[in-house]
């Protein structure tokens, strides 16, 4: 069932528990910011946990404190990021996101937390390869 | 499935009685005439019926019919008791007394006088949201003209002592206009007692329909006031525009019922409203706004810790029918102004729920709500980062 005040991509991600939560191994901590959003006045923070395998993310997990939209965004990165390489990582931006989920514009700063926290865990993820780590966890909080 | 309805301060349902009894009064078999044409039978059926309901609401106020003047909802009858009484009284004075904490029809009312000249003083009540007698004492001055205090708040459920009140404004001289939308039918409404000179009510918060509404305007001592809408001169050239008799039969009846019901159905509500309380307070961060002693039975505001507000009402929004606030400005995305003059911290205050019960609420509703709140509560919370973090 959808809801009238969004995109049904957006209903569908912030209902999406999947990928919810921590990685089975403690994480990695690395990194982390914290982006205050300024909208009513209230905090959006979003976590990005990820598992590599031979340079590929082989599991996503996320947290967002936030609204709907911020939340979806959440999901919808951790969703995106299986599989991927760094390099094809790279190239993710924020209207990529507000495309995907079909945003309201009144939302892109939601998209803009979700480039902010793949930022920063392509800033760890690159850490990690030099470091040559063959399976690793990396996360980031934007 | 319908979601459960707990938004009663919202809108209510219109009792089915009512919805009959409005019936008797639209088509061509019924009193469909114009109370005005009081020279032929179906005029006259209709001014009758009209007086009644005139009638039914003076009863449940314990006022006269001669002061009830009948107008389209509590909105217009607060903008019709501030603006006409200060299109009265300009020049004898310049003061007027409100809270902060009022509806935004009398909130902005107040705002556009202030743009005209007039002083206002906005009282701010404690953190339960209760004004203390002496703080209108003290705000009272030999120019004060008016003042608005509202009996029951719609977001919070809080009842002011308006009695206090209407004695110390009676003693000078000064009129009071009270706000009691949320009040009739969910606490003894009683004009001499308040020592009110107007009283707004609107019949969709109680059972009646959408559209109507009444505004008390004491005799004794006279409350002179400038009308606002001009035309035939309807309601003695206070409110101009034919009369919907089918509405004011509506807000008759639904005055009537209210007066019944007023010694069973707030207790009955009230323990419902405490079973929600009790078992809301299961999870830990939940916080009551307003008064636990001076609150009407049907309402009860909570504040949310550690969840975002707009989250909360979206994810509950196919299971509970609630309000965010007030739902006059539930399109603005604005934490209520109510609760942060409460002092309630803006994350606080945006992750609001008001639930409000009515006349059909039943138990199963309440224990429905109670397990949809805590599903969602603890959804969100696992899903942030930051609850349960130092």
């Amino acid at each position: 069932m959808n809801h009238p005040d969004y995109s049904p991509e957006v209903w569908r991600y912030f209902n999406d528990a999947s990928r919810v939560g921590h990685l089975s191994e403690e994480a990695v901590s690395a990194g982390r910011i914290s982006v205050r959003a300024h909208t009513h006045g209230s905090r959006a923070v979003m976590v990005i946990r990820a598992q590599l395998s031979a340079g590929r993310v082989v599991d996503c997990r996320f947290q967002v404190y936030g609204c709907v939209s911020a939340i979806a965004c959440g999901a919808w990165l951790a969703q995106w990021l299986i599989d991927k390489g760094l390099d094809e990582a790279k190239t993710l931006r924020a209207s990529d996101i507000e495309a995907a989920l079909q945003l309201a514009p009144i939302k892109r700063h939601c998209a803009l937390l979700a480039e902010d926290a793949l930022g920063m865990l392509l800033v760890e993820w690159g850490q990690n390869q030099a470091a040559d780590a063959a399976n690793s966890m990396v996360e980031a909080t934007g | 499935m319908q979601p459960v309805y707990l938004d009663y301060a919202a809108t209510t349902p219109v009792d089915p009685a009512v919805a009959a009894n409005m019936n008797e009064y639209l088509t061509a078999e019924g009193g469909f005439g114009n109370p005005a044409s009081r020279q032929h039978a179906q005029g006259r059926v209709a001014a009758q019926a009209v007086e009644r309901a005139r009638q039914q609401v003076a009863d449940a106020l314990h006022a006269d019919p001669a002061e009830i003047i009948w107008t389209s909802g509590a909105t217009e009858s607060n903008n019709l008791a501030i603006k006409g009484v200060t299109d009265a009284y300009a020049g004898q004075g310049s003061h007027l007394i409100t809270l902060k904490t009022e509806h935004k029809s009398v909130v902005d009312c107040y705002r556009q006088l202030e743009q005209r000249g007039w002083r206002v003083t906005w009282l701010v009540p404690d953190e339960t949201g209760r004004i203390d007698s002496q703080s209108v004492e003290d705000a009272l001055t030999d120019d004060t003209v008016l003042v608005s205090v509202m009996a029951v708040n719609n977001e919070t459920g809080v009842v002011q002592d308006i009695a206090a009140i209407g004695q110390l404004t009676r003693a000078r001289g000064v009129l009071l206009h009270v706000d009691a939308a949320q009040a009739l039918g969910k606490i003894p409404l009683n004009v001499n007692i308040m020592q009110a000179d107007l009283v707004s009510v609107s019949a969709h918060k109680c059972y009646g329909p959408k559209g109507i509404g009444a505004l008390y305007v004491c005799r004794r001592p006279r409350a002179r006031l400038n009308a606002q809408m001009h035309g035939g001169g309807h309601e003695r050239g206070l409110r101009s525009g034919t009369l919907p008799t089918h509405q004011i039969v509506g807000l008759g009846k639904a005055c009537e019922l209210a007066l019944e019901n007023l010694h069973s159905e707030p207790g009955r509500i009230a323990a419902l409203r405490d079973r929600l309380w009790q078992g809301l307070q299961s999870m830990p961060e939940v916080y009551r706004n307003g008064s636990d002693a001076y609150c009407a039975a049907h309402v009860l505001n909570v504040s949310f810790g550690g969840v975002d507000g707009e989250a909360l009402h979206a994810g509950l929004s196919q299971q509970l029918a609630v309000s965010s606030g007030s739902a006059c400005s539930a399109a603005s995305q604005e934490s209520s102004y109510v609760l942060r003059a409460l002092g309630r911290e803006d994350e606080l205050a945006y992750a609001s729920i008001r639930f409000s019960l009515g006349r059909w609420t039943s138990e199963g509703d309440i224990d429905s709500a109670v397990a949809a709140v805590a599903a969602q509560v603890e959804r969100l919370r696992a899903l942030s980062p930051i609850w349960g973090v130092a």
